[in-house]
């Protein structure tokens, strides 16, 4: 074997660390047996859940687009109503950072720039985007269930 | 923060009135959603949507309701009271929309699953179809390769024989033949009808004994195998198949294989014959002697010239046919030591019923009802 080759094995630095592991933990003070969840958390996991809904919604929208739902009229109106959901979902995500963080620290200060007062008054308005999403999810069903119904009775006639 | 800022009328109509709508359109979701699953209750995507707007109808209720309860209780000024509720409200919206990211990346999994499995359904379907077409020209091809072979056989063996029998014949129409030579060409003729004789009694041996391939089989679980074979068949055909097991577990004795194709045949005859919308009724049950199987249709029938000849080969009521098929369901009925029976009426039905002893030997003195009737009418003009 050639020994000039070997590589010399050091310690990584942080398994130094490690012994004094056991000391750091229990000498932390105070110490709490589970994590106290605060005010901001609630709007974090708030717009994290618009996220999700947002990308579920694309998910929803593009699952529709690319399958061969695509061909029937009930499920591009769903589609569409997806489409709007997730329109939706970024104008509350936008709308509850302005509202809670951005304007409130500018009424502070400067005051609140007129386009931006414009912006929050059409983010307000979300209900007509949402209404809307919701309309084209019940035409989309309404759709959907007179197909089944069209389908069942003709394989009844066609039986009869 | 935003509690201090005085919204516009406009915005607030909009709020309370789309608040409103909100609840009102989503519960028709709902509604509409469920009405759309119980119609196709295994359209799984159909259960996804009922899903979803269960999750959206609980959204709306949570967040419209906040709405509508944040102007009410703040204009009658109780606001303290709304900081309560508002958590709980954004806390269910936050619930909702997490349930639905869930719902949907579900559906997106299943999506998948489904859109291979229909697409391998569709591949089987199309599998099957082609081996049913290779299977029936098969069976054609064979049939004629058979017919032709058995008449070339048939011509070659009986040649010789036949020729020399003529030859002396007409020799012996010659009246110049002493009496000695007349009895040697009458014994020529003799040992040449022995070897037709033969002949025919070696035809009669081709017929292969097949009892050493017989197991012990449950009869119902093979009527069941040849039905969910033909359903398919039938469904495209708008038929129903009916299977009524009277009694079981059956026992008989015998090649699971050739029963199973046997059904299988009968079952087939029966589809062929109904109309769309008809039903087909298989039932099996315990006789005296093993078990029976009965498959009844109701469809164009078969007309009574034809009916006396169905058993035998080559024999087709259908155009294509090679008509083998019920002359080998009756031998190999035959060879399970049972019995097949068919009675039919023209523009009504017609029933087959097929009887199988327990064990092989038992119906020796066992008697169908077409050979009991045959009897009956022995000798009635």
């Amino acid at each position: 074997m050639d020994r000039g080759n070997r590589q010399v094995m050091r310690p990584n630095p942080l398994m130094r660390l490690l012994p004094a592991l056991p000391v750091i933990l229990l000498w932390a003070s105070p110490a709490l047996a589970f994590q106290e969840h605060g005010p901001p958390e609630g709007l974090y996991i708030h717009q994290l859940a618009h996220i999700c809904l947002a990308l579920s919604m694309i998910g929803l929208w593009y699952g529709i687009r690319s399958s061969r739902f695509r061909k029937d009229q009930g499920w591009q109106r769903m589609a569409i109503g997806a489409a709007l959901l997730t329109v939706w979902n970024i104008m509350t995500f936008t709308g509850h950072i302005l509202s809670l963080y951005t304007m409130p620290a500018m009424r502070q200060n400067n005051g609140v720039p007129a386009w931006m007062e414009l912006t929050w008054h059409i983010l307000k308005l979300d209900n007509i985007v949402c209404v809307a999403a919701m309309l084209y999810f019940y035409a989309g069903l309404k759709r959907l269930l007179q197909d089944t119904h069209h389908a069942a009775e003709e394989r009844e006639q066609k039986n009869a | 923060m935003t509690a201090s800022v005085t919204l516009p009328l406009h915005i607030v109509i909009i709020d309370l009135a789309g608040s409103v709508a909100m609840i009102i359109i989503s519960l028709l979701c709902l509604i509409t959603a469920r009405a759309l699953s119980r119609s196709e209750p295994d359209n799984f995507m159909y259960g996804y949507l009922v899903w979803l707007f269960a999750a959206l109808f609980a959204f709306s209720l949570s967040r419209s309701a906040g709405h509508i309860l944040k102007h009410l209780l703040v204009f009658t000024n109780h606001r303290a009271c709304w900081e309560k509720i508002s958590p709980i409200s954004g806390s269910i919206n936050t619930a909702t929309f997490l349930a639905i990211a869930s719902f949907t990346l579900f559906f997106h999994t299943m999506r998948r699953i489904m859109a291979r499995s229909i697409r391998d359904k569709e591949r089987i379907k199309k599998i099957s179809q082609e081996l049913l077409n290779l299977n029936q020209n098969t069976e054609a091809i064979v049939s004629e390769r058979t017919r032709a072979e058995l008449a070339l056989n048939v011509a070659h063996e009986i040649r010789n024989p036949v020729m020399v029998i003529g030859g002396l014949a007409r020799r012996m129409l010659k009246n110049n033949l002493t009496e000695e030579e007349r009895e040697q060409r009458l014994k020529a003729i003799l040992e040449q009808a022995d070897r037709l004789n033969s002949i025919v009694k070696k035809f009669e041996t081709i017929k292969g004994d097949l009892t050493w391939a017989f197991t012990r089989n449950e009869l119902t679980r093979l009527v069941e195998d040849a039905i969910e074979v033909m359903r398919q068949e039938a469904e495209e055909k708008g038929i129903t198949l009916k299977y009524v097991k009277r009694n079981g577990p059956l026992y008989v004795e015998g090649n699971a294989y050739l029963l199973k194709m046997s059904v299988l045949h009968c079952i087939r005859n029966g589809i062929e014959a109904s109309m769309p919308g008809q039903e087909i009724e298989i039932s099996t049950e315990r006789t005296d002697i093993g078990a029976l199987i009965r498959i009844e249709d109701h469809g164009i029938g078969i007309p009574q010239n034809m009916l006396k000849d169905i058993f035998v080969p080559f024999f087709g009521t259908k155009g294509k046919s090679s008509g083998l098929g019920l002359s080998v369901v009756k031998q190999i009925v035959e060879e399970h030591g049972g019995t097949i029976d068919i009675t039919s009426t023209e523009g009504k039905g017609t029933v087959v019923e097929i009887s199988l002893p327990s064990q092989l030997g038992i119906t020796k003195t066992w008697k169908s009802r077409n050979d009991q009737d045959r009897e009956n009418t022995k000798g009635k003009p």
